[in-house]
């Protein structure tokens, strides 16, 4: 296996609430090599935004804690660490962008105010050099006259212009790695095509490794090497993009794969395979996949599919469909 | 707009607002049984008739109300609120008099009020549903619950009867009433120990309610994503919560700050009929009791103005906390 950035491994991040305990996560192991995009899919709830917070180690608590796993970034667990060394990886080696850009902006502070504080934090830069950094920040990422906006508040920005800058802030560090969970979903579909484009520019341009988290199946075709897909708070297939995408092993990845027209314009919700997202709290036996499965059997509802690798391609199913086309 | 323009326009509005509230006042207060002088004249029923008419006619009292306004109006055109039928000087000589005495404690009890509800929500809201937030939220909970007379009697009855820390009412000791008492430092600390229990009194039930505000609107806050953007940046949380959270939970805090002062201010006369001292809202419901038409009217003026700009204050407190806002 080549030189991984990330491992997590069997990774569980629950949540106490009041109506019980949401198992979001149970049991990932994923890993993310050198320089690559790494696609994570999967339908609305299955833990993707969860797995990512649960890198940086910003899982909400209460209610939410990682009770179990192990995060290795470079080798070093993240979940060992002191709080105070965690904070020197946040926004310095691994930095994150949210999907809605309209909110993740303060909205009283300047876009000057906002970049320099992360620059100045973790780069030890003066006020001035801070300032000029940011300006050049939001030159890289295709803000026009970068020298009279860096003093404009949020509101002054349109959404994709105020994503451009929070890539400016995420990349000003150089970050080792970058964490985008859903970047363009709030974008409009113009818009996205070039965000996506910038994001991939600059990966290859400053060698960034990248966690993508997206509904959008095409995108991932787009932007990864390798692509995780989740179910319910399992990682239940991965391998190479064009693998996974041409010849999937696990009959959720097929059915993703038939939820989405062949010709896709607008951004597709994948609500169309049977039944719904099960509720976390109390999660099917077995496999958590199996009341939605058209291929489900006696084993499927009582035990958990053991994970098998097939050379670089990981599945988790009783009964791997080998041989599908797409 | 820009700043200068908006706070032009406010002042100008000022002035409609208070033909406004002196119109409604000057109705108000004929509304009411007997005047000035029947008040007076009231022990000695067989005074001439006549002689009662020619005073009424002196002071314009035998005119309708509304040329009674209206003459007044033309008076308050130049400034002059005219003067007390009771005690014969200027009201705004009356006013001059007192208005200090009710902006001081007003004042300290909102530097007081803020001062303590903003750390205590925001260790209710960061540490939510911890002890501290337990007894926080339950302390502000008493403290909305009682009304302010009877915070005030419950003050005066634990710091001034049974500590005997503080006077119980007025705002000097009788050691400096009268003429020619010096103005040093024993003079000022003393009006400050008389200062407290009114300050504190309305104080509390302001912070109260803010304490509870500050709490809810942190929390609010604390969900939003650009904190979490914050957090992932690498801040320390104590960054986090007073440089990023903050400022922005502390707008509706200003806002229902600036809804507050009305009510306060509105609330004088209760506060100092408690404590027996000598501010506007103690000499306005005096000026009631004896039909001080001009007194009444001049005082609510002044209120009112002080109102106004308080909220000038705030609205422009509020742009400079929030870029978004536009006038
Ligand atoms: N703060 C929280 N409190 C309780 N449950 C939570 C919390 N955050 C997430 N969860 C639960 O964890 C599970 C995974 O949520 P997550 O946000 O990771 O989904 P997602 O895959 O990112 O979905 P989406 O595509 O909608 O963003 C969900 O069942 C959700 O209800
Ligand atoms: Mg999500």
């Amino acid at each position: 296996m080549a030189d991984n950035l990330l491992e997590i491994k069997g990774l569980r991040t629950y949540f106490y609430t009041e109506d019980g305990i949401v198992r979001a996560l149970e049991g990932i192991d994923i890993h993310i090599e050198q320089g690559e995009t790494l696609g994570l899919v999967g339908e609305s709830g299955c833990g993707k935004t969860v797995t990512a917070l649960s890198v940086l180690r910003l899982v909400p608590d209460p209610p939410g804690k990682i009770i179990d796993g192990e995060i290795l970034f470079e080798g070093v667990n993240l979940l060992a660490l002191s709080e105070s060394d965690m904070r020197q990886i946040r926004g310095n080696d691994i930095s994150m962008i949210f999907q809605d850009p309209q909110s993740a902006l303060n909205p009283v502070y300047t876009v000057d105010n906002q970049l320099r504080e992360v620059i100045e934090l973790h780069q030890g830069l003066g006020k001035k050099e801070a300032r000029q950094k940011a300006i050049e920040m939001l030159d890289l990422v295709g803000i026009p006259d970068p020298d009279a906006r860096v003093d404009d508040f949020p509101h002054q920005f349109s959404g994709g212009m105020k994503q451009r800058v929070m890539i400016a802030m995420a990349l000003s560090c150089n970050p080792k790695m970058l964490v985008a969970d859903e970047p363009t979903t709030n974008l409009d579909v113009t818009v996205q095509a070039q965000v996506l484009d910038m994001i991939n520019n600059l990966k290859r341009e400053l060698g960034t490794t990248v966690l993508l988290i997206t509904h959008n199946l095409g995108v991932i075709a787009e932007m990864s090497d390798h692509v995780g897909v989740m179910y319910a708070g399992r990682l239940v297939e991965y391998g190479e993009v064009d693998i996974v995408f041409h010849a999937p092993l696990h009959p959720y990845t097929i059915a993703l794969h038939e939820a989405i027209p062949k010709v896709t314009e607008k951004k597709q919700k994948l609500g169309v395979i049977k039944g719904v997202v099960p509720n976390l709290i109390y999660p099917p036996s077995g496999c958590r996949f199996h009341p939605r499965c058209d291929f489900a059997t006696e084993v499927c509802e009582k035990e958990q599919p053991n994970g098998e690798w097939i050379g670089d391609h990981y599945v988790e199913c009783w009964h791997k469909r080998e041989g599908t086309k797409l | 707009m820009g700043m200068r323009e908006y706070i032009l326009k406010r002042v100008i509005l000022i002035i409609p607002m208070l033909m406004g509230i002196s119109f409604i006042v000057f109705m108000l207060m004929y509304l009411m049984p007997g005047d000035a002088v029947d008040l007076m004249l009231a022990l000695q029923p067989d005074t001439d008739p006549a002689y009662v008419a020619h005073i009424k006619s002196i002071y314009g009292l035998d005119k309708p109300w509304y040329i009674q306004y209206f003459y007044w109006l033309k008076q308050f055109a130049t400034f002059n609120l005219g003067s007390s039928f009771l005690s014969g000087r200027d009201v705004s000589e009356e006013i001059g008099a007192r208005v200090v005495n009710t902006l001081s404690y007003q004042l300290l009890a909102v530097v007081f009020s803020i001062g303590v509800a903003i750390p205590a929500g925001i260790v209710s809201a960061v540490r939510q549903y911890s002890k501290t937030d337990n007894l926080v939220m339950t302390a502000a909970l008493l403290g909305v619950s009682f009304p302010i007379f009877f915070l005030g009697l419950m003050n005066i009855f634990i710091f001034a009867l049974i500590l005997g820390w503080l006077p119980s009412g007025g705002a000097h000791s009788t050691v400096f009433l009268g003429k020619d008492i010096p103005h040093d430092f024993s003079y000022y600390f003393d009006y400050l120990k008389h200062l407290a229990l009114p300050t504190l009194t309305l104080g509390l039930a302001s912070t109260a309610y803010n304490a509870r505000l500050v709490r809810s609107s942190m929390l609010n806050v604390l969900r939003e994503d650009y904190i979490m953007t914050a957090r992932a940046k690498g801040l320390k949380e104590r960054i986090v919560i007073y440089k990023h959270a903050l400022r922005n939970a502390m707008l509706p805090v200003i806002t229902v700050t600036g809804m507050q002062i009305a009510l306060t201010l509105g609330g004088a006369p209760i506060t100092e009929t408690v404590f027996s001292w000598p501010g506007l809202g103690k000499y306005f419901v005096y000026a009631i009791q004896h039909r001080d038409y001009f007194v009444i009217v001049g005082i609510t003026v002044v209120l009112g103005t002080l109102i106004l700009v308080a909220n000038v204050l705030i609205d422009i407190s509020y742009k400079w906390l929030d870029p978004r806002v536009e006038f």
